[in-house]
């Protein structure tokens, strides 16, 4: 099971502050999301994460152990980066394989046959002959079939289809629950990913918003459907995060927990309520105009 | 499966097989260059020759470059340290050094046979007389040492460059400090900055070798330098 402790980490970039005092831990075999906008510092969290980078203030532990340099944290962690670092562009499919086996003490080879199969990826071509779908769905491949403790996907898989998504999310699952281990996967599809989260880290602006059970998160609101004019007299001095209309029917997105006789009340006169879409919060989290 | 120095085992492997292929390629062009000569003129010195002290240690300083550009990022994206690609870096550059200069003086010995062959003259004193086995074996040595110190000047300036253009820039000097006692040891003076000061300053091949294990010192601890702590950004899309 691993364990990650993040303390004070900060890092700089010359003038740029890319993350500024952040803390948490995660443990257990499980899949987080890390949600953020662009520029927010979710790579460069997730780099310092697999000793791709060193910060320059704080702590980052993989149990127990600083990770920067250090090869049996750095061992524990497969990060894959848009379409993945573990590929060199002069070298064919095959090698690249076989070189992920030669460096991966917990490489599944068989596995990442059967995923190359099921993305359809051509061995014996070099990466920059693939498409950029395809570099993806070999970024992927690496790891997933990597079997680290500690796995990955930093908006790995956006440029695959969305049949080849949905093969990744069902790869993805199937994978843990037979391997479990701790999955980060950070994205801007949430509404699409989100289902899979466990826990959900939010930075905005190099600082952690938030880290929140996505359970507890999707208790923080609620959907609230039916008829528009009922929608519209019961979310009445609730906060709205956002509507969506069909006809007469409406569906509002309202954030702040519903008490039991609120929920009584939208249950009589007829209303549907639902989680609050992970999305939805998010944006209203990070969206500057309403924060 | 892993085993001791993964990263040295495909380095090795991918740029063997490389290294075998060139030199045979390059071997062929030089024998046909020769005989397209010897239609029109008189075939008096070894092609050979200019690929083994001027082509192939720009391949070495190639394969220096795409050591660091290629198989650094993904050694570390394996979950590997730094520390551990040098470790594995050095013995690799070596044992790439020595093969190519094996195959450089079989280079010289093959030429010199179809030379004998086709009653050609012997070759001129530009380049090299393997007449004896001390000869061949006191040439590896050499070669080896030349083409190393290009691979770590490779090595140098692209981990100097991966890191920050303005220290590429800097490097670039110590870059040709490295690479110059090579022009001593295989007694070819052929870059063109260097030439003034490399005449000037000709010394004893015993002194070059000196100033070339000088030069592998420097280079790698200045290479230990640049890569022990090198950030590895994302690559641009």
């Amino acid at each position: 099971m691993t364990e990650i402790e993040v303390s004070g980490l900060g890092k700089r970039f010359d003038a740029v502050e890319a993350l500024t005092d952040v803390s948490f831990s995660l443990s257990g075999n499980k899949i987080c999301g890390l949600l953020g906008r662009n520029g927010a510092g979710k790579t460069t969290l997730l780099s310092i994460l697999a000793g791709y980078e060193r910060q320059t203030a704080g702590t980052v532990l993989i149990d127990g152990e600083p990770v920067f340099e250090n090869a049996t944290a750095m061992g524990k962690t497969c990060l894959v980066r848009g379409t993945g670092d573990a590929v060199s562009p002069a070298e064919n499919v095959r090698d690249l394989i076989r070189y992920a086996g030669q460096l991966r003490p917990g490489w599944d080879a068989e596995y990442a046959a059967t995923l190359l199969d099921l993305f359809e990826v051509g061995r014996n071509k070099q990466p920059k002959a693939l498409s950029h779908g395809k570099r993806c769905a070999l970024g992927v491949t690496i790891g997933l079939a990597s079997r680290s403790p500690l796995t990955v996907f930093d908006e790995s898989y956006l440029g695959l289809d969305a049949p080849s998504r949905y093969a990744f999310y069902d790869a993805l699952l199937a994978d843990v629950m037979a391997h479990p281990r701790m999955v980060i996967i950070s994205t801007h599809l949430i509404e699409e990913v989100g289902s899979l989260f466990e826990d959900v880290l939010i930075l905005d602006e190099g600082r952690l918003l938030l880290h929140e059970e996505a359970d507890t998160l999707r208790a923080a609101g609620a959907a609230v459907t039916g008829d528009a004019a009922l929608v519209d007299s019961f979310t009445l001095g609730l906060e709205v995060l956002g509507e969506k209309t069909l006809g007469s029917t409406k569906s509002a997105m309202v954030y702040g927990p519903l008490d039991d006789k609120r929920r009584a009340q939208a249950k009589q006169v007829g209303l549907d309520l639902g989680p609050i879409a992970l999305q939805d919060l998010f944006v209203h989290l990070t969206s500057g105009g309403s924060r | 499966m892993t085993r001791r120095w993964p990263t040295m085992r495909i380095m090795l492997t991918a740029h063997l097989y490389f290294a075998a292929l060139t030199c045979a390629a390059l071997l062929g062009v030089t024998l046909v260059v020769a005989v397209g000569i010897s239609v029109w003129g008189e075939v008096d010195r070894s092609y050979w020759h200019y690929v083994a002290t001027q082509f192939l240690r720009w391949i070495a300083f190639g394969l220096g470059v795409d050591a660091i550009s290629s198989y650094l990022r993904m050694h570390i994206a394996h979950g590997r340290t730094r520390r551990d690609f040098l470790r594995q870096l050095f013995p690799y550059l070596v044992g790439l050094s020595v093969v190519y200069a094996v195959l450089v003086v079989l280079g010289y010995l093959l030429e010199r046979g179809v030379y004998a062959l086709t009653g050609w003259p012997p070759r001129r004193e530009d380049s090299p007389l393997l007449d004896s086995i001390p000869d061949v074996l006191g040439y590896v040595g050499p070669f080896t040492l030349m083409l190393l110190l290009w691979a770590i000047a490779g090595v140098l300036l692209s981990a100097a460059f991966n890191r920050d253009a303005v220290l590429g820039l800097v490097t670039i000097p110590i870059g040709l400090l490295i690479i110059a006692p090579s022009e001593f040891i295989v007694d070819v003076v052929t870059v063109p900055f260097l030439r003034t000061v490399v005449e000037s300053l000709r010394v004893t091949t015993l002194a070059g070798i000196g100033l070339g294990l000088a030069g592998i010192a420097i280079g790698c601890v200045a290479i230990w330098g640049i890569v022990r702590d090198m950030p590895m950004r994302p690559k641009v899309a």
